[in-house]
């Protein structure tokens, strides 16, 4: 299991805080992701969102991750009472150097260990147990915003559409050490 | 882990570097870039985007067992071939490394000695480089040669990760999970820097790359002293590292390639 770090959750960004010249690019929402296996006596000491298959081919941006926050913007303040779980970054390729084809990825079997093209989506995750034990205080569904940052002046800094993500994944985990006493 | 006894190179912090080794590793540089042959700045800088695209990021083949990390080796790789051909003018200097998560950095930014622009009258080779990457032309489409300097658009410095993230990291025990923190870490850095560092195209062409990604290698070589090498899949040692002719196993003790970090380092020469 890979875990990015969920310490940028200090930040204390403000309402208003300015992005820095930083544009903005249209905001992802994905499906409710249902947490229907949560019992009350369920107990959990990490949660885990897991993005696989993020696009990179693009701009190099950070993405600002809401929970449950459908009006999340570049604006609202990163902090628990906002949903706000963390943010990853992503080091963009800028666009297509090649000719036509060059950035064609060929699928593979599945147990090809070869290795891939370099811009096989990238898989990203965040340790997320604070905003998601809040809400499932109120609700066993969870809706996922990413607010997509651009850095300032690369190649593709005003593009729109930015996050392209194939799947999300939501994983508990109990206390190893607390069951084996 | 072998001992440093025989290391030959030891890269520095840049923000200690004393004015007469900043100076010779500017004069290395500028021999250095001046080179438009293979054994050239632009030609291997050019390893790591445009136009060889030979970099490598984020694990790979994620439906099979392999998920291959190379992004820290393969690194490693192109930093210690890089290094080479910069001593090739100068065997004194070797490459600094920049942290940008210091007091230091949280107040200037990006390291004065690459954005003061010019050095008594003179162009300051840490500052930018000129971007050469030809492409034969074919009608009807359109001409994509690279002919350009490299340029940086720094966010404000209060947004570099603190300290904490770094200390962070190397409680990891796993190796797969340090390296995707260490490269999100990592991520983080070209997002803030901006400009060509943005785009994988053209970020192994600016100076600050290189300072920024001996960090990154400095943060794994302190990782692997805590850690050793023993949760790195056996699976992915003998990988190679195209272009350069190591394989992972080859890369994994700096002592090996004949370097190592310090803070701060001075020799004098006795006989």
């Amino acid at each position: 299991m890979n875990k990015m770090s969920n310490s940028n959750r200090k930040k204390t960004n403000k309402k208003g805080d300015s992005l820095s010249g930083r544009k903005v690019g249209n905001i992802f929402s994905s499906p409710p992701i249902k947490l229907n296996w949560i019992k009350e006596e369920t107990e959990f000491y990490r949660a885990d969102i897991e993005f696989f298959g993020i696009d990179i081919s693009g701009p190099s941006y950070e993405g600002r991750v809401f929970l449950n926050n459908p009006k999340a913007d570049e604006n609202t303040g990163l902090n628990l009472e906002n949903g706000y779980a963390g943010s990853y970054y992503i080091f963009g390729h800028g666009g297509c150097y090649g000719d036509v084809g060059h950035r064609d990825i060929k699928p593979r079997r599945t147990f090809d260990s070869r290795t891939e093209h370099d811009l096989t989506p990238a898989y990203k995750s965040m340790i997320a147990t604070e905003p998601i034990k809040k809400i499932l205080k109120t609700t066993k569904e969870i809706v996922i915003s990413i607010i997509p940052i651009t850095a300032r002046s690369a190649r593709m800094s005003n593009a729109k559409d930015i996050v392209y993500i194939d799947k999300i994944r939501i994983s508990c985990y109990e206390n190893y050490s607390k069951l084996n006493k | 882990m072998s001992s440093n006894n025989s290391v030959a190179i030891i890269r520095k912090n840049i923000s200690n570097y004393l004015p007469n080794e900043l100076l010779d590793f500017r004069n290395a540089m500028e021999k250095f870039m001046a080179i438009r042959d293979n054994r050239g700045y632009n030609h291997i800088a050019g390893f790591h985007g445009a136009p060889d695209f030979y970099c490598w990021h984020h694990q790979r083949n994620d439906r099979t067992v392999l998920r291959a990390r190379l992004f820290l080796p393969w690194h490693r790789a192109y930093l210690k071939y890089l290094e080479d051909h910069l001593r090739d003018s100068n065997t004194q200097v070797s490459q600094p490394w920049w942290d940008p998560s210091s007091p230091l950095s949280h107040s200037e930014g990006i390291p004065k000695s690459y954005t003061t622009r010019t050095i008594s009258g003179r162009k300051n080779p840490l500052f930018n480089f000129r971007i050469f990457v030809p492409r034969s032309s074919v009608e009807g489409l359109p001409n994509i040669t690279l002919d350009e300097d490299t340029f940086r658009d720094p966010s404000p410095s209060s947004e570099l990760p603190e300290p904490e993230l770094v200390d962070s990291l190397y409680e990891e025990e796993d190796f797969g999970i340090f390296s995707d923190k260490l490269e999100d870490y990592h991520d983080r850095i070209h997002v803030w820097c901006g400009g060509s560092m943005a785009d994988v195209i053209t970020a192994g062409f600016d100076p600050i790359f290189h300072a920024h990604h001996c960090n990154i290698d400095r943060i794994w070589w302190i990782w692997q002293l805590r850690h050793g090498n023993s949760t790195m899949p056996n699976n992915i040692l003998d990988l190679p590292l195209p272009p350069f002719n190591y394989t992972v196993k080859d890369v994994l003790n700096i002592y090996d390639l004949g370097y190592d970090y310090a803070t701060a380092s001075a020799e004098v020469i006795t006989g």
